[in-house]
This record gives structure tokens, C-alpha cells and sequence, in this order.
């Protein structure tokens, strides 16, 4: 049995109740004084009658407490509703179309006494079936957010919605009662029996949080009977809510920077929480955290990567009530291994005097070939006869007369999707390198421009540095305003002048601070290059040496050999689509789920897609020539699993509205005439207290 | 009668004008108990008593009643008139419950005008009052004599009686036995609120030592009738006490023991031969007091 009113701000009314005592006590407080020469008698008497006086006065005092709150309840209009099918039943033998809405959601997964609440859901569905009347219309909707729509009616045949119930099971989506109630509401529209009840059975924890009632408050609204499962006990949950990665360079070593944000739901601080970083089923690093209550912690893991390419990550927390979200993945690309052949224009035995020495030292820091770049450095001399398909970029370092055999094919194998980057030099004759480097070069270089010599008191203030830099560009997409401080410090003495050719089409990556061009991109083909008007060594600059310099060229390295062109991780949310990218588009494409089950993709729009993300971790697609994996996560507010008010209960169950504006079927009973009774008895034994008190 | 000029230099405006406005009182009083007695059929004084003593050695010869010696054939000394006059006990309460009510509805007010008429009504009988005034302990007393400017000092004594303090009867009836000697009249005006004290057994010493004991029980009529009607915080007029009530509420007991209190003092009184009167502080003095002398035989 239910209580419910039809005015319920008139409830407010029943802090009248206070008034007989504030009566009671302004009288005590206003009693005369009367100084009274047989007090002892008196005090005689009234000690005799103080114990049968002091129960008539609270006695009475309770009575008029309760005229008032009588007097409240009527004007409030209370009335009761059945609770369950039995008491319906017994309640009203009018036929009647009863639809159970069973949360599917990934919060019914959550444990409760060794059992999970949709169990337990599953269970209470099953006893509201049985105690259905035969001749009772029922159907049982399973609802959480994008559920996909299974056909399904309202019937007779207990048995097929038995077996119906026994195959449903929860999700990884989150609450949605308002869809839930629409297909409720459509069942039950094209029924024709006059008694619509919706039996909502879940756990009401954070998606039943609703402002209004789902029933769009329509005179046929039918009664509507939340059954909750957990019974309003707290259920405390840890969940991943979010994980980011990073790519960043610590002592000139690239890292990632792996944050993932921790929820504590529950009502109690947790300390020492254990938490890891799983790459590609190794644990790679691991930490504690420690959580108030109902908050969230962010834990930063920075580590490097060994290999190369694209790789899946896990943030994972100890097991709880709700494992489903104690584990969030990430997909990032560390990027291919890149080959990478140095040509140096100025060698020397002695290594630092090199002019590809930085660069070298640059793109494999360690020396050791443990870098993702894998460098070979060559002479001009040893170009001929060299294929170029076998590296991914060139770096043609302070280069002018190169063989025009070789010059071709290098041309060939940018335009083939290579990619190439030429450094001037100081000893280099302008019309030399135009006419050496004529095939590649995206312009015409003239002459070059020294800064402006330094007067005795200005030293080293005539210096120009780089300006105007591109941190959209991927070459710089790992620095920010505050890392790229070491590129701004680089001063440069030299620079050649840049001449663009307007039937190229060119980028300016970088500029010196005289606004002429440092770094210039320009696409040949599948493939593209970049001038730099200095040098890599330091003759005219003293760039090499600056700790961002290591950065700038392995992402230049990256870049050039095309490895960097989807660098974003592949992110998508359970229970929406994911459309695979455009370059995985091919035929006999095949997608598996965390669970290693193959998914059907669909084609719309002219995008090959995965209509519907069911569960969260790494989804794998892959195709005959290429592959990509994906990370579906979960909707982080469904881990919120705080018991709702009962506020939050009348809402949802439309207890709010006016008498008559509900399909209550004759089910509600009102209580005002049984209370209008109670005040005359009320009445009548004031009348007969107050004369037994003489 | 008036206060003697010497005295009235000597007294205060404001208690000078009390000093007169008893003693008025107390004329009035008088003046309408002795109408009352002259309209009653009883006359004569009962007070007028002639007393015979057997004669014992040191006795004046000259005093020896010969007509008796001639009846009985031994000697008898015969005392004179005026040294048989009465010797009237004055008692009166003091104490803070006396205090109770207004105006001349006031215990104390009441009982000294009561005192007072009774002294004026003595010394015109050639009677000697005495003043005795006390709460729990014996405040004033003014031995008995019969001379005229002994009413003045009773007066003045009365009017420096104020209420305070506990009724205990113990201490002036303990003081009277001692005091007194032969037969008197003591005239005992209280409100009899000593929770302590045997006051009928310690009254029936004196009536046994041949006294003839007169007890006024003087109440107002709150006590006797209670009628109050609001929740009301009583407070004792004798001690710190205080207690919320509701009159109405009590009324019935409180009644039942009052009064069962009152008669069984009453009862016992009279089982052991002392007058006890109840007095209603809402009736006239004279009228109090004519009811008394009447029932005396005038």
C-alpha cells in the first residue's frame, strides 16, 4: 500500500501542529503569580492530583495536536494505492494491461548480497508475472539508453514472456526512463482494457533523478509502480571515469603523460586505493589513491612506450560492486618507426664537426637504435646507385651539388609519399643550391641574410630568433607556449632568403623574427618537404643545442614520413555508433568487440560504420590491407549509484498530479471522510476530557 | 479616646494617622458590641467573680470572712474585688501568612482591630488585657493591666506587628504557660498555619490549669472558598516555595483537605473544652466579636 496526497504543499500546514503547544506554553508563561498564604495545602492537593492532571493535560494536548494534523490531512486530500499485483487484484477485478519496464542499464550489473540487482530485478519480474491475473494483458520492456527496439506486445502467453524475461540481460548503457516509458505508453495505447499499470522495475539510482514525471500527464496516464531492487541501500562504487594521454619529452626522451580521473561515489574516504596503467595486457605502472567521499582524483602516469605504432591502454582499479567501470581503455599512436638516411653535405672524421651531427644525435639520441627512428648517414658520394624507397624521409643537410640521377629519384620518392627535408649551410653558393636542388626546392633561394652586426654595447642583441610558429602543425604539436621556450632562446647569426614559387602551394611553419621564413612546407605528390633556412649544425645558429631542437626533429621525422596523419586516439561512447575512418574504407572490413565477438558493420551515408557500441574496451577493425583499433567507454554518470529521495520516488511516479488527472483505474482510495470521522471522535473525546478534568 | 498629646509629638504622621484610624475602629467596634449586648436579653457580667482563699498563716486577719467561719467553722480570707479582675491574653499571629489579602480583608489587619476592641472592651471593664504578639518566636508582650493609657501602648504595639516570618505556636503558648498564673482568658487569634505544632493538645495545658481558652481561627475567604480560576504560580508567603497550578483543576481536593483540616482542628478543640471560633476575615469585626461575647452570656 502506497500513501500519496493530491495537495501536498498543503502538508506545509502541518507545522499548525505546533500550535496548542506554543498555546500551552505562552499560557505557563503567562501564569498569574499569587503569593498564597495556605500554599501547603495547595501543594498537598496538587501533589495528590498532579500525576491523573499532568496525563488529562497531555491527553489533551495530544487530542487538539491531532484535531489539527486531522484538519491538515483532509485539506491535503490523502489517498493510498495498491502496492503490488496482489493487493491490485484484490483491490479491483476489472481486467487489466500490466507492462513490466525492467532496467538493462550497465548500473543493474552492480552486486547487492552476492547477487547483481538485475537479478534481483529479474527475480521481482518474475513474481509480478506470476501473480498477474490470466486474463490480464501483460509485456515485459527491457530499457536503458539506445536500447536497440525488439519487437514486442502486449499477451496472454505467460510462458513466451517467461522465456522472454530469461533472456534478457543487462548492458553497458546508461538509464533512460523516458524512453523506457514511451514504449510503455505505446504498448499500452492499443490496448483496450481501461487498467494501465507500468511496473518500474530498477534500482532508481542516478538516471531516475528526473525533474518531472516521465508520464506526460495525460488523463489516461496509467498508474505507474516503481519496484525498487536495491531497496534504497547505498551500493558505494569506484569507476575510471575519464583517461587522456599525452605525448610529451622528458631528458629529451619522448613520454606519454597518461591522467585518468577517479570517482568515488560512495559516502566514505577511501585510502590507498590501488590503481595501474595495463598496456597490451602488461602492467607498466601503478600507484594509490586516496578519495574523499563522493569525489574525484585525477592519477598521472608518465611512461615511455618501447614499441612503436598504435597501442591499447587500461587504467584498472580492484574489483568492486560494479566491475564494469573500474576499467577505462585508451588507444594512442605512438607513432611507426620511421627509417630515416641523412645525407651530409660537410662530413668530417670528427664526429662533433659533422654537419649532421645534431641532427643525428637528434633523431636517435641514445645512439643505440632503440630510437623509432632508425637513422643511416651517408655521403653525397655514396648516393649513386642508392634506392630511397627503402627509407621513409631524407634529410639533406647543407647540400648543393647533387647528382641530377640522384636528384630525380630522391623527387620520385617524395613524390611517391616519401618525405624529405632540406637544412641549408655556410658555405654554400646561392645559385649552386637553386640549381643543385632545383627539382625539390619549393622556391628559389636568394643569397643569404646575416643579422645585423652587434654594436659594443649590444653583444649578442642583434641576434635573430624564431618567431610566428605554427603549433597547430603537427611538427609542433607536442610543444606549448611554455616548452617551445628553447626554439624562441635559439638565436641565429645566418639565414638564406626564401623566394616562394606561386605554382607551389607552400606552408610557413616558422618564421625568424625579421619575418622571413625559416621553415617552409611544400607538398610534392603523396608526399611533402620542408626547407629550413639554416643550418642544423652551428655555424649560423646555435638551434642544434637547444633541448627543444630534439623534439622539433623527431616530430619533423614523424611527420615527413607520413606516420603522424591520424595521431588522435579513436575514442567512442557505449551505446552510440562509430563511423571507422575514411582510409579504412574497403571491402571484407571486419570488426571485433572486447569480447571477441565479430560485429556487423553497416554502411550509411557513404561511411562504413559500427552502428552500435554495446560494451566498453578496445574494438578492433580490420581490413585487408589496414587495421585500426578503437576504445568505447562508459558513460561515467552511470557509476553514480546514490540512492534516490522519495521526492525523487513521487515524482516518477506522477504522485504529484491533481486528483482525476491520472488513469488510477478506481485503485486510489481516499482517506478525508475516515479522517473527517477521526475529528469527531477527536471532538467528542476533548468534549469528554475536559469535563472529567472538571 | 485619643492618643495622649505627648505621644502624638512623638509618633511619625503616617503611623500616628494608623494609631487613630484603629483606635476609631476598635471604637466602633465597641460601640456596636455594646449596643448589640444592650439589645440582647442577657445581662450582667460574668466576669465579676468573688474568690474565697482559706486562711493560711501570714494572711491578714483582717481580711477573714467571719460570715463564713459561721457557716463551714473555718477560716476563709476573703480577696478583693478588684484584685479578681480579669487578666485577658491577647495572642496574636504575626506571622508571613497573615499577611494574606487586602485591605480590611487582611488577616493581620483584621486581627488587630479585633485585638484592639477586645483590649478597649476590657479596660472599660476595669479587666487588665495583655498583648502577646508572635510568629515563630514571641515579638512582642505587654503584660496585662487595666489602666487606661495601657490601650494606647496596645495600639502602638499592634501597629509595629508586621507579617513575616513562620506561624509557630509553640514558642508563645510555651512562653504563656510559664508567664501566667491563676485563672485568665486567653484569647488565641491565628491562622493556625503551623505544620509543626500540637496546637490543641499545648491549648489544653492552659485550659487545664484552669484558663479559659478562646480560639479565633482567622481566615480569609481565598482559603476557605479557592477561588481562583487561571493557571496560577502559588507562592509561599512563609518560605521560597512556588508551584504551577490550575485552580479549577484542584479546587475540589484542595477544598477537602482545607476544610478537614479546619474541622478536625475545630473538633478537637471543643473534645477537649476550647472554644474554637472560625472567623471569615470577609465578615465584620463587630459582628465577629458580638457573636462571641453573646455566646458568653453577654
Amino acid at each position: 500500500m502506497q500513501f500519496g496526497f493530491f495537495h501536498t504543499a498543503l502538508l506545509g500546514g502541518l507545522l499548525l501542529a505546533s500550535l496548542p503547544i506554543l498555546i500551552h506554553l505562552i499560557n505557563r508563561r503567562r501564569a498569574r503569580i499569587v503569593p498564597f498564604a495556605a500554599f501547603r495545602f495547595v501543594q498537598l492537593s496538587n501533589k495528590k492530583l498532579a500525576r491523573s492532571i499532568k496525563i488529562k493535560q497531555i491527553l489533551l494536548l495530544l487530542l487538539r495536536i491531532l484535531l489539527v494534523v486531522l484538519a491538515v490531512l483532509i485539506v491535503a486530500r490523502p489517498f493510498t494505492t495498491p502496492e503490488n499485483a496482489v493487493e491490485i487484484a484484490a483491490a479491483q477485478n476489472r481486467p487489466a494491461s500490466r507492462v513490466i519496464l525492467l532496467d538493462t542499464s550497465l548500473s543493474m550489473q552492480a552486486m547487492r548480497d552476492g547477487r547483481s540487482l538485475f537479478e534481483l530485478a529479474r527475480k521481482k519480474s518474475y513474481e509480478l508475472l506470476q501473480s498477474f491475473p490470466t486474463t490480464d494483458l501483460a509485456a515485459i520492456v527491457p530499457f536503458s539508453r539506445a536500447e536497440p527496439r525488439e519487437p514486442t506486445e502486449l499477451t496472454f502467453d505467460r510462458a513466451a514472456l517467461l522465456d522472454t524475461l530469461d533472456k534478457i540481460t543487462p548492458g553497458y548503457l546508461s538509464t533512460d526512463l523516458s524512453m523506457g516509458i514511451e514504449r510503455a505508453l505505446a504498448l499500452l495505447r492499443e490496448s483496450p482494457q481501461e487498467l494501465k499499470i507500468i511496473y518500474l522495475v530498477g534500482d532508481f539510482s542516478h538516471g531516475y533523478r528526473l525533474e518531472s514525471s516521465p508520464l506526460p500527464g495525460n488523463p489516461d496516464d496509467p498508474l505507474l509502480i516503481p519496484v525498487d531492487v536495491r531497496e534504497g541501500k547505498p551500493l558505494p562504487n569506484l569507476s575510471v571515469e575519464e583517461i587522456t594521454a599525452e605525448k610529451t619529452y622528458v631528458g629529451g626522451r619522448p613520454v606519454w603523460s597518461i591522467k585518468a580521473t577517479v570517482a568515488n561515489w560512495g559516502a566514505e574516504a577511501l585510502e590507498g586505493v590501488p590503481i595501474s596503467l595495463v598496456s597490451e595486457g602488461n602492467t607498466v605502472a601503478g600507484g594509490f589513491l586516496d578519495l574523499s567521499p563522493r569525489s574525484r582524483e585525477v592519477k598521472e602516469f608518465v611512461h615511455g612506450f618501447a614499441s612503436a605504432g598504435v597501442l591499447d591502454l587500461e587504467v584498472r582499479l580492484p574489483d568492486d560492486i560494479l566491475e564494469a567501470d573500474n576499467r577505462r581503455s585508451l588507444v594512442i599512436d605512438t607513432g611507426r618507426e620511421v627509417r630515416a638516411l641523412i645525407v651530409s653535405g660537410e662530413p668530417s672524421t670528427i664526429r662533433l664537426k659533422d654537419e649532421a651531427f645534431y641532427l643525428a644525435s637528434a633523431l636517435d639520441p641514445a645512439g643505440d637504435g632503440r630510437s623509432q627512428v632508425h637513422v643511416k648517414q651517408v655521403t653525397v658520394d655514396q648516393l649513386p646507385g642508392m634506392t630511397f624507397e627503402e627509407f621513409d624521409v631524407v634529410f639533406l643537410c647543407h647540400m648543393s651539388l647533387l647528382p641530377l640521377d640522384a636528384a630525380m629519384r630522391i623527387r620520385e620518392f617524395v613524390y611517391g609519399g616519401g618525405g624529405l627535408f632540406i637544412s641549408t649551410g655556410a658555405k654554400l653558393a646561392v645559385d649552386d643550391l637553386n640549381e643543385g636542388l632545383s627539382p625539390l626546392l619549393p622556391g628559389r633561394l636568394r643569397g643569404s641574410k646575416a643579422a645585423r652586426v652587434a654594436t659594443a654595447s649590444e653583444e649578442s642583441a642583434a641576434a635573430l630568433h624564431l618567431s610566428q610558429l605554427d603549433f597547430t602543425h603537427p611538427v609542433f604539436r607536442v610543444f606549448d607556449e611554455e616548452t617551445a621556450a628553447s626554439l624562441y632562446h635559439a638565436s641565429f647569426e645566418h639565414h638564406f632568403l626564401y623566394d616562394p614559387d606561386p605554382a607551389k602551394p607552400k606552408t610557413i611553419l616558422a618564421r625568424y623574427t625579421n619575418h622571413q621564413p625559416a621553415l617552409v612546407e611544400v607538398a610534392y605528390g603523396s608526399g611533402r618537404a620542408i626547407l629550413y633556412t639554416s643550418t642544423v649544425d652551428r655555424q649560423w645558429t646555435n638551434l642544434p643545442i637547444q633541448p627543444g631542437f630534439l623534439a622539433l626533429m623527431q616530430e619533423t621525422a614523424h611527420y615527413l614520413s607520413g606516420r603522424t596523419d591520424n595521431p588522435i586516439p579513436q575514442v567512442a561512447e557505449v551505446g552510440s555508433k562509430y563511423v571507422v575512418a575514411a582510409a579504412d574504407l574497403e571491402e571484407n572490413v571486419e570488426v571485433l568487440s572486447p569480447d571477441g565477438r565479430k560485429t556487423e558493420l553497416a554502411t550509411l551515408d557513404g561511411e562504413l560504420q559500427v552502428p552500435f557500441v554495446d560494451r566498453p574496451g578496445i574494438w578492433r577493425v580490420k581490413g585487408k590491407t589496414r587495421s585500426s583499433i578503437f576504445a568505447a567507454g562508459l558513460d561515467p554518470e552511470e557509476s553514480d549509484l546514490k540512492p534516490m529521495e522519495s521526492g525523487d520516488f513521487a515524482v516518477i511516479s506522477g504522485q504529484l498530479r491533481p486528483l482525476g488527472q491520472g488513469n488510477d483505474g478506481g485503485l486510489r482510495t481516499e482517506w478525508a471522510g475516515t479522517l473527517m470521522g477521526l475529528i469527531l471522535l477527536a471532538f467528542l473525546a476533548e468534549a469528554l476530557l475536559l469535563r472529567w478534568m472538571g | 479616646m485619643t492618643a495622649p498629646v505627648q505621644d502624638q509629638m512623638l509618633l511619625a504622621p503616617d503611623l500616628l494617622a494608623r494609631l487613630q484610624n484603629l483606635q476609631l475602629k476598635a471604637n466602633h467596634v465597641v460601640d456596636g458590641v455594646l449596643t448589640g449586648l444592650h439589645k440582647s436579653p442577657q445581662h450582667g457580667s460574668s466576669i465579676e467573680f468573688a474568690e474565697h482563699k482559706e486562711y493560711s498563716q501570714g494572711d491578714d486577719t483582717r481580711h477573714i470572712d467571719w460570715k463564713a467561719y459561721g457557716r463551714f467553722d473555718r477560716f476563709y480570707v476573703k480577696k478583693f474585688e478588684d484584685e479578681t479582675n480579669l487578666r485577658g491574653y491577647l495572642l496574636i499571629d504575626s506571622s508571613g501568612s497573615m499577611g494574606y489579602g487586602e485591605g480590611d480583608s487582611n488577616k493581620l489587619e483584621y486581627a488587630r482591630v479585633m485585638v484592639a476592641a477586645l483590649a478597649f472592651l476590657m479596660i472599660r471593664q476595669q479587666d487588665s488585657p495583655a498583648l502577646l504578639g508572635f510568629n515563630d518566636r514571641v515579638l512582642r508582650y505587654m503584660p496585662p493591666r487595666s489602666a487606661s493609657s495601657h490601650f494606647q501602648e496596645v495600639l502602638h504595639a499592634l501597629l509595629e506587628l508586621t507579617p513575616e516570618g513562620e506561624t509557630d505556636l509553640a514558642t508563645p503558648l510555651r512562653f504563656l504557660a510559664e508567664t501566667v498564673h491563676g485563672r485568665n482568658l486567653i484569647l488565641v487569634i491565628s491562622d493556625l498555619f503551623d505544620t509543626q505544632t500540637d496546637i490543641v493538645r499545648m491549648l489544653a495545658r492552659l485550659k487545664a490549669r484552669h484558663n479559659e481558652v478562646v480560639l479565633f481561627h482567622l481566615l480569609h475567604p481565598d482559603e476557605l472558598d479557592f477561588h481562583f480560576e487561571h493557571l496560577s504560580l502559588f507562592e509561599d508567603m512563609e518560605g521560597e516555595e512556588r508551584l504551577l497550578a490550575d485552580p479549577e483543576a484542584i479546587r475540589k481536593e484542595y477544598l477537602k483537605v482545607f476544610l478537614g483540616w479546619a474541622d478536625k482542628l475545630a473538633g478537637d478543640c471543643r473534645a477537649r473544652g476550647i472554644e474554637y471560633r472560625r472567623v471569615r476575615t470577609d465578615e465584620t469585626v463587630e459582628g465577629s466579636l458580638l457573636s462571641f461575647l453573646l455566646s458568653r452570656g453577654g
